[in-house]
């Protein structure tokens, strides 16, 4: 470590400090020609990626959906939805040996799907239905205690079915009605969510997941297990077969989250949830290499905005467009590093990450309702992971833009 | 372009920025080589897979500021150079005689009248072991600790090579501050003639 430096010595760099040699003839030519033929190695443009084609059809049946819908809300077109959700609720009856059913015919037990996201308060039902309550209030007692046989009887008397099919409007109906005014309606979920593939690249030469590769202490430093690292390096790099495999797992996420209706179909969603970004890399040959694993543990809150974009008793269809904002709590790189004979020598640094890591998502949603209160939900879209100016490499370095997918059950409570 | 511009471009394997790289560099860097493996012919082998190496690792290079970019790239001519050295000698310390070798002495004298080319030269006729470690020593500035780790010498070693190395070179210095006395003398003879 300590150096005795001399004058001799220093004289006799700062004698060739900045020298340049003539460059050798046609070098260039050569480099360039060589290069020619590498394949491209990271920089692939996200559009030739399969999964970016996905991503974007997603992203644009998510935006689509969504434009559709503020179409749908003008004035003009409040008859029609109406209309068709009496048609859309029509087969309900047939599915309704539902765990709903059994119960006491409760009024929030017939709350429809689409009651999912929606408030109270639906102004274009108003003046649609306001007949209907009265009308037909009375089936709904009927039709409870009939549902397990409703199956069976579907398509032989045609009056009761007919009544059937009335009766769920009417049910819908008569709660919305009820429960105009009072507070929205919110929900509990957990989720867990993942970006469905993992992503390995390899290339020839050396390669550090975290900084602290090859420019990392300068030429007097040396820290943790750089001699170690340099080892491998002077054993190695002038060889042809030294190639470098990078591994970015899966990333994993779960979570909590809450939801609450902020005017009908709309919905706003926020929670806390965590994510392990596991990276590996492994440079080298076959005798001299090192290994580095890198884990990130991330906690980020998320705020997304949903728009119900259709639904029966048992399904809902949404769009929700957000964001988040992560902050990584931990991470680790721990070096296995093997020069042949030499034995292995392993090392752990643990990994600071101060920026914060944004992120836009996309996404389109199916709900499949258990019961009133508690659905399973499977939410493909997509995650723009914008380069948070860390030095980590991560899957999301890779592909900021990545389609994902998140699952998890939703625990729906209404007043 | 400037050299942040360089690096992006590297990064995404862009060719003109590969080229102004290459302009930029190559000389210092055949410079790094040349101290190193010695001859030009395998210096220039050398500095090719430099080049090679940084541009397909490009992506891994992360900028810290003016000198980082040189840093890395000396580093990878340092790195290939003892790999070269290596895989073609064994590291047994053998080199010229030591018989007859002026102890080292802290003057700087010579070493200021001495053209550069020359001392590069005197560096690359060095025996491959004793440039390796004077080498790192002088100019990377490593110590013997390190030196010794890096190239599985011992500490002493790595000193006493040093010293060798160093001496042969204040002899082959002296020498050529000896030649070129003479012809200064006489130039001075035949300007005073002159005038």
């Amino acid at each position: 470590m300590i150096r005795q430096e001399d004058k001799w010595t220093k004289t006799f760099r700062d004698r060739l400090e900045g020298w340049e040699e003539p460059v050798p003839q046609g070098l260039w030519e050569d480099l360039a020609e060589e290069l020619k033929t590498d394949v491209p190695m990271k920089v692939v443009p996200w559009w030739r990626r399969r999964q970016a084609v996905v991503a974007v059809a997603a992203l644009l049946l998510a935006v689509t959906s969504l434009l559709w819908w503020r179409v749908d809300v003008t004035p003009g077109t409040e008859a029609n939805p109406s209309g068709m959700v009496v048609a859309e609720q029509t087969p309900a009856p047939e599915v309704s040996g539902s765990p709903a059913a059994p119960a006491p015919a409760e009024v929030p037990l017939k709350l429809p799907a689409r009651e999912w996201l929606a408030t109270t308060v639906r102004p274009r039902a108003i003046p649609a239905e306001p007949v209907a309550v009265k009308e037909e209030a009375p089936d709904k007692s009927v039709e409870a205690p009939e549902t397990p046989e409703a199956r069976k009887e579907a398509d032989t008397p045609a009056p009761v079915v007919v009544r059937e099919r009335r009766s769920q409007p009417s049910g819908r109906t008569a709660t919305t009605s009820v429960r105009r005014g009072k507070a929205s309606r919110w929900s509990v979920g957990l989720m867990a969510g993942n970006t469905p593939l993992n992503y390995t690249d390899g290339y020839s030469g050396y390669g550090r997941l975290s900084p602290g590769g090859m420019e990392r202490g300068g030429s007097n430093s040396r820290s943790g297990n750089q001699g170690a690292y340099e080892q491998i390096l002077f054993n190695n790099l002038y060889q042809s077969n030294v190639t470098s495999d990078v591994e970015h797992r899966t990333p994993v996420s779960f979570g909590l989250s809450v939801r609450f209706s902020v005017a009908p179909k709309w919905s706003v969603e926020s929670g806390v949830f965590y994510t392990l970004l596991s990276s590996e890399l492994r440079s080298g040959n076959a005798d001299y290499w090192y290994k580095d694993e890198q884990r990130l543990h991330y906690v980020g809150v998320p705020l997304k905005v949903s728009r119900e974009l259709w639904s029966n008793r048992r399904f809902l269809v949404y769009a929700s467009v957000g964001g988040a904002v992560e902050k990584c709590v931990d991470g680790s790189l721990s070096t296995l590093y093997s020069a042949g004979a030499q034995g292995t020598e392993s090392e752990r640094r643990d990994l600071d990450v101060d920026r914060l890591q944004f992120s836009l998502t996309a996404a389109a949603g199916a709900q499949f309702k258990l019961n009133d209160y508690l659905g399973f939900y499977l939410e493909p879209g997509l995650a723009y992971y914008p380069d948070d100016g860390s030095e980590m490499q991560t899957i999301r370095k890779e592909h900021p833009l990545n389609f994902n997918i998140q699952l998890g059950f939703r625990l729906t409570f209404g007043k | 372009m400037n050299e942040l511009e360089i690096i992006k471009g590297c990064a995404k394997g862009d060719n003109e920025a590969r080229h102004q790289l290459y302009e930029r560099y190559a000389g210092l860097l055949m410079t790094v080589c040349v101290r190193y493996v010695g001859g030009q012919e395998e210096a220039r082998d050398v500095l090719h897979d430099t080049f090679l190496q940084a541009f397909r690792s490009f992506n891994r290079f992360e900028w810290r500021g003016d000198g980082s970019l040189k840093a890395w790239l000396v580093r990878i001519a340092v790195n290939l150079s003892l790999a070269y050295l290596r895989k073609r000698i064994p590291f047994a310390g053998v080199g010229a005689d030591v018989e007859g070798l002026p102890e080292p002495v802290d003057d700087d004298e010579n070493l200021k009248g001495i053209p550069k080319e020359v001392l590069l030269k005197f560096v690359s006729e060095l025996p491959p072991g004793y440039r390796m470690v004077f080498n790192l020593y002088v100019f990377e500035e490593r110590s013997h600790r390190d030196i010794a780790e890096l190239l599985g010498i011992t500490e002493h070693t790595s000193s006493s090579q040093f010293y060798r190395a160093r001496s042969l070179l204040m002899k082959k210095i002296g020498e050529y501050m000896q030649r070129k006395k003479p012809m200064n003398q006489k130039n001075e003879s035949y300007k005073k003639l002159k005038s």
